[in-house]
Order: C-alpha cells, then sequence, then structure tokens
C-alpha cells in the first residue's frame, strides 16, 4: 500500500504544481494586462523575456520539485506576453511562431528534470498547431490533419524504439520521458479538438484514419507476439475482424485514434496515460453516436448489433484461449 | 502495475547505460511491457465490458425512440425480459465473477430504462426525483450483493441526482432546507470514501481501490470547496453556516485521516482546497477595492501556497517513504 502511495503522490504533486502554476499564470497575466506594462510593447517583450529566462535559470540552478509552480507560472506568462507583444508589434504570424518555437528548443536543450522539457514540448506542438491557423483568420484542417499524423507517428515510434532511444545517448534517455508524455498529450488534445469540431473537417480525416489503423495493426501484431498466437489463419482472421470494426470509423479518427491510445499505453506499461486514454475512449464513443445523423432506432440497432458482434469475439477469445491453455 | 514505473526507473539509470539496445529491450519487454496473461486478462475485461455497454446503450436508445406502433406490453415486457435474462445469467453460470459482475451493471442501467418507458408509457406525473428514487431503490440489493465498486459508484451517482432533483423541484430558493441539501453531496461522498477506507483496515476488501476512494474523496472535498465558495460569496451567512461546519468537519477529518494513516492525498488536495477558499475569501473582502495589487497578490499567494505545500508534502514522503522521487 506504501509503495502504491508513493507513486500516487509523484503524481498528485505533479497535478498540484500545474494547477497552482495556472492559477498564479491567469493571476499574473490579468496583473500585467491590467497594469501599464501591457501598454508598451516594449516594456511587455522585455518582462516576458525576463520571465522565460528566470524560469529557464531557476529550473537549471535549482532543479527542485517545490519549485515546479514558480517555474510554471513565470515561464507560460513569459511565453503569452511574448505572443501577444509579438503580435502588437506587427511581426506576422509565422515569425512569432518561429520564435516561440526556437524558445521551446532552447528550453528542451537547456532545461533539467522532466517536468520543464516536458512544458518545453507542449510549447512546441501548439505553436506548430498554431501553423492551421495561418494569419489568425482562416483554418486550415488539411494541414491540421497532417500535424496531427506527424505527432501521432512521434508518438508511435517512440513507444516502438524506446529500447534504442535510450541507449543511443544519455541526453535522448533523459529527454525520453518529457518527449514521451508531451507527445501524449498532444496528440490526445489533438484528437478531442478533432472531435470537437468535425464539422470543419471533410472525408480527408479518412487519411488520418489510415494511419491510425496502421498503428492499431502494429499493437495488435505486438499483442499476438506477446501471447504467442503463431498460426497465420487466426492472425488474418483477428486482422479481418480489426478492420471491419474499424471501418465505419473511418471518417471519425477521434475514436480509433482514441483505442490506439489505450492499447499504446497498455501494451508499454503507462498507467496513468491508459486511464486517460480510457477517458478519451469514452468520450470519443459517446460523441461518435451523438454526431450520427441517424434516427434513434437505427442508432439503437447499430449500437446493440455491435454489443453483440464484441461480446461473440470475446467468446470466440475465451474459447480460443482455453484451448491453447490445454494444448499448453 | 505499480512496480512497473520503479522498474522502468531502474533499467533507465542501472541497465541503459552499460548495455546494448538488444538487452534493454528483453530487459523491457520481460520487466514492463504487458505480457501474455496481461493481455489476456485485459481482452477478457475490455471486450465484455464493451459489449455489455453497447447492447444496454442499444436498449436504452431503442424505448428512446418511443416507437409508436409498438404494444406497451411488448415495450416493458422487452425489457423486463431481458433483466430476467441478465439476472438469470447471473445465477444459473459458472462464468467467472468479474463478467458476473459487469452484466449486472448493464442489468442496473436496464432498470433505469424500466423506469423510463413506465412513464413514458402511463405518464404518471411523479417528479424527476421520483424516478431517481425508484431506481436506487430497485439496484440497492445488487450493489450489496455483488460488492462490485463501479456499480457502487453507481449507485451513489443515483443517490447524489436524487437528492439534487428533490432540492431543484422540492425546495424553495434562499430556504434553509435547500442550503443543508446541497451540502448532502459532500456528507454522502464523504462516508462512502470513510465506510470504503473503514472495510478496507477491517480487512474485508481485498485490496484498497484507490481509484474508488480517491474519486469519492475528491467528489467530496471539491463540493465542499464549492460550498463554501458560494458561502462566502452569497449573503445568506446564516443559513449557510451549517454548510460552512460541513467544510470544516470533512476538511479537518481528511487532514486527521491523512497524517495518521500516511495518505498523501488528503494531504495535497484539502490544503490547496482551503487555499482556494482564503483566495476566495480575499476576493469577497476586498471586492470594493479590486485592482491591479489585489490580483498580484493572489497570484503571488499561489506561487507561495502551492510552493510551501509542495515543500511540505516533498517533507512529508521523505519522512513516511523515506524518499522524495
Amino acid at each position: 500500500m506504501e509503495q502504491s502511495n508513493n507513486t500516487s503522490t509523484g503524481l498528485a504533486v505533479k497535478i498540484l504544481s500545474v494547477i497552482g502554476g495556472l492559477i498564479a499564470t491567469i493571476c499574473l497575466i490579468a496583473f500585467l494586462a491590467l497594469a501599464d506594462i501591457g501598454r508598451s510593447n516594449t516594456i511587455l517583450s522585455v518582462t516576458a523575456l525576463v520571465f522565460i529566462v528566470g524560469a529557464i535559470v531557476a529550473n537549471r540552478v535549482i532543479n527542485s520539485l517545490f519549485l515546479d509552480t514558480s517555474v510554471i507560472a513565470l515561464y507560460v506568462t513569459g511565453c503569452i506576453a511574448l505572443w501577444y507583444a509579438m503580435g502588437n508589434s506587427g511581426w506576422s504570424m509565422y515569425q512569432a511562431i518561429g520564435v516561440e518555437m526556437l524558445i521551446a528548443v532552447l528550453t528542451l536543450l537547456l532545461s533539467k528534470g522532466s517536468f520543464f522539457p516536458f512544458l518545453a514540448v507542449l510549447l512546441f506542438n501548439a505553436s506548430l498547431c498554431w501553423l492551421a491557423i495561418p494569419e489568425g483568420k482562416d483554418f486550415s484542417p488539411n494541414l491540421f490533419l497532417v500535424l496531427l499524423i506527424v505527432m501521432g507517428a512521434i508518438f508511435v515510434l517512440l513507444n516502438l524504439y524506446e529500447a534504442r532511444i535510450i541507449t543511443a545517448h544519455p541526453v535522448a534517455k533523459q529527454l525520453f520521458r518529457p518527449l514521451h508524455a508531451g507527445y501524449f498529450v498532444t496528440f490526445t488534445c489533438g484528437l478531442i479538438a478533432l472531435s470537437a469540431i468535425s464539422d470543419w473537417f471533410d472525408y480527408s480525416t479518412g487519411v488520418l484514419s489510415a494511419f491510425v489503423w496502421v498503428g492499431i495493426v502494429l499493437m495488435l501484431r505486438q499483442a499476438m507476439q506477446a501471447m504467442r498466437v503463431k498460426d497465420e489463419v487466426t492472425r488474418i482472421l483477428v486482422y479481418i475482424a480489426c478492420f471491419l470494426f474499424l471501418l465505419p470509423t473511418l471518417f471519425a479518427p477521434a475514436l480509433s485514434g482514441a483505442l490506439l491510445l489505450l492499447l499504446i499505453c497498455f501494451c508499454y506499461g503507462y498507467k496513468t496515460e491508459m486511464g486517460a486514454s480510457l477517458l478519451l475512449f469514452i468520450y470519443a464513443i459517446v460523441k461518435y453516436y451523438y454526431d450520427l445523423q441517424l434516427t434513434l432506432l437505427t442508432k439503437s440497432i447499430i449500437l446493440f448489433l455491435t454489443g453483440v458482434l464484441l461480446l461473440s469475439v470475446w467468446y470466440f477469445f475465451t474459447k480460443y484461449t482455453h484451448r491453447h491453455h490445454e494444448e499448453i | 502495475m505499480n512496480h512497473t514505473k520503479e522498474s522502468r526507473k531502474r533499467i533507465y539509470a542501472d541497465i541503459a547505460p552499460a548495455s546494448t539496445w538488444q538487452e534493454v529491450d528483453v530487459r523491457l519487454r520481460e520487466g514492463i511491457y504487458a505480457d501474455s496473461s496481461q493481455w489476456k486478462r485485459f481482452l477478457h475485461l475490455l471486450l465484455p465490458a464493451l459489449g455489455i455497454s453497447f447492447v444496454v446503450s442499444g436498449v436504452i436508445f431503442f424505448f428512446a425512440y418511443n416507437w409508436a406502433e409498438l404494444d406497451k406490453f411488448i415495450k416493458l415486457g422487452l425489457i423486463e425480459g431481458m433483466i430476467v435474462i441478465a439476472i438469470a445469467l447471473v445465477l444459473f453460470t459458472r462464468w467467472n465473477l468479474p463478467v458476473k459482475q459487469l452484466i449486472l451493471t448493464g442489468a442496473s442501467f436496464l432498470v433505469g430504462a424500466l423506469f423510463a418507458v413506465y412513464g413514458q408509457i402511463y405518464q404518471t406525473g411523479a417528479n424527476a426525483y421520483d424516478f431517481f428514487l425508484g431506481w436506487t431503490a430497485f439496484v440497492t440489493l445488487w450493489a450489496v450483493a455483488s460488492g462490485y465498486l463501479p456499480l457502487w459508484l453507481l449507485w451513489i451517482g443515483l443517490v447524489n441526482a436524487t437528492i439534487y432533483l428533490y432540492r431543484d423541484q422540492m425546495t424553495e430558493p434562499n430556504e434553509w432546507q435547500g442550503f443543508l441539501l446541497e451540502s448532502a453531496h459532500t456528507v454522502i461522498c464523504a462516508i462512502a470514501a470513510a465506510v470504503t477506507e473503514w472495510l478496507y483496515c477491517r480487512g474485508r476488501l481485498r485490496s484498497r481501490s484507490a481509484w474508488f476512494i480517491n474519486t469519492l474523496a475528491l467528489a467530496a472535498i471539491v463540493s465542499a470547496t464549492i460550498n463554501g465558495i458560494i458561502g462566502i460569496m452569497g449573503d445568506y451567512y446564516f443559513y449557510l453556516s451549517p454548510s460552512l461546519l460541513i467544510v470544516l468537519i470533512v476538511f479537518g477529518s481528511g487532514l486527521f485521516y491523512g497524517l495518521r494513516k500516511h495518505q498523501l492525498f488528503y494531504m495535497a488536495t484539502i490544503p490547496f482546497c482551503i487555499m482556494t477558499l482564503l483566495g476566495t475569501l480575499i476576493l469577497r473582502t476586498l471586492d470594493e477595492r479590486l485592482d491591479i495589487g489585489v490580483i498580484l497578490l493572489l497570484g503571488l499567494m499561489f506561487i507561495g501556497g502551492t510552493t510551501g505545500l509542495i515543500f511540505y508534502l516533498i517533507g512529508l514522503k521523505k519522512k513516511w517513504y523515506g524518499t522524495v522521487e
């Protein structure tokens, strides 16, 4: 029980740091907005840079858990204030994105511990996603999908090549966990955004689904390897069944994406991320059926049949595992 | 899987620096990645859980469609038949316990659908809270018999929904009954968390089920904080004094238990909520003179308070578990 408390406390401290940091950020931003500092772009830029550099220096000099709140508050306030100051000074959106990405890369290289690099990954990916809103006017769904595919692919590759990455270089080993957590959060947020504004997207979401399905097939391969399924016919049947289940979600990649995250986090032993993926999966299922332009009767038939099919798969899976167990 | 993280840390720190990637890969596969039995357990839980959820949702959607041509006896008969089949499967099959518990949870949702269909057909004129009260009463035995925590969570949710709707429909605004019933959510969740902890301490539960206790405790703490904020920001001090007393009792008991049983969860959440209440009190006190100085003061209070709290938690962790990681 003590072990369990010990592990969950680390997470509780991190969540506390983030919530405390974000509330403090809101207060600091409100302060900057109301104070005279916000009226002069030069003073605002200098203040923002002081905040960012101060946070990085504090992280390097005193790399301690209890400083996380102050560091988060200073860093996030600094980045937002700088973004605002650049926009007001007539910088183009691409220049501002470039500056924020540069700050993220420098933070990633200069910071210590795992929390600050994680923030840097989030800043980098958030800036990258801003590219999908050129000049802050129109939203470009296709570019957003491409970015989401890239982020999802990076997350899958990080998991597949964990051993190679952490043995390649000490810096890679040090940055692996922040990168993993950062890409998990970004991909998850991307899927939520995709699901929330699904009306903006057309049939091009099918491309993202295709990539996600490749990821799911890779996870199924891992599962079958672990369960020592060697029979070719069984393997092919599993892939066909999976394809048939996923086919109706071709234009709802948030659902298959959530399933992919759930499988990855279970397969590679990330308990906290698995809990978050499960919640995302439930949300994606509810949203999928809510958005279907069908009558309640048709929806009920689809839901009922899907349930019966899943229970049939479970029945055959139980039979298979029993038979396999007896053979051993 | 809690040992997993520690093992991963050990592999990263001790094994990775002096090994090839193939050796590290083998260690990760053996110690951290899901093995055959874990995959089987996962699929044996995921597939029936999804299957039953989809079937039950299908049934609920079917009755929500309110098919006019369908006779009322067929409507009620269908749903009652499904409940009977579900209970028969639980009682007369040799399926394993988790599957039976899942079926019972599915049947509990069908009871809700049955009450809804009954109300739809006969237009009884009952209040919404009557519906939830009936649903709660009729699944109580199953929750007790199964001892299944997700089913208990549903039951506690139903009790809270009943009270919320009763307060909404049966009490006048700004009446003392309404204020007291607002605190009922806090009391119910706190009692449920305390009873679960007590059952675990008495050896009646095999494991502590931290997710269940923490969910209930968090619900109690958050609802107490919301009541506290309403109390501070509102003008009904007389009516709200019992609510504020409940907040004090819940927070005090949580801190006492956390210190006694070395539960850092309570030591992290309750002081943070107290800090939030303090911030609200500052806002309320200075709302006539709200300026940038007050906003800066609040920001600094949250930075200082959270930093101090984390410092304290790290100290407790070191004292109780001998680690700061």
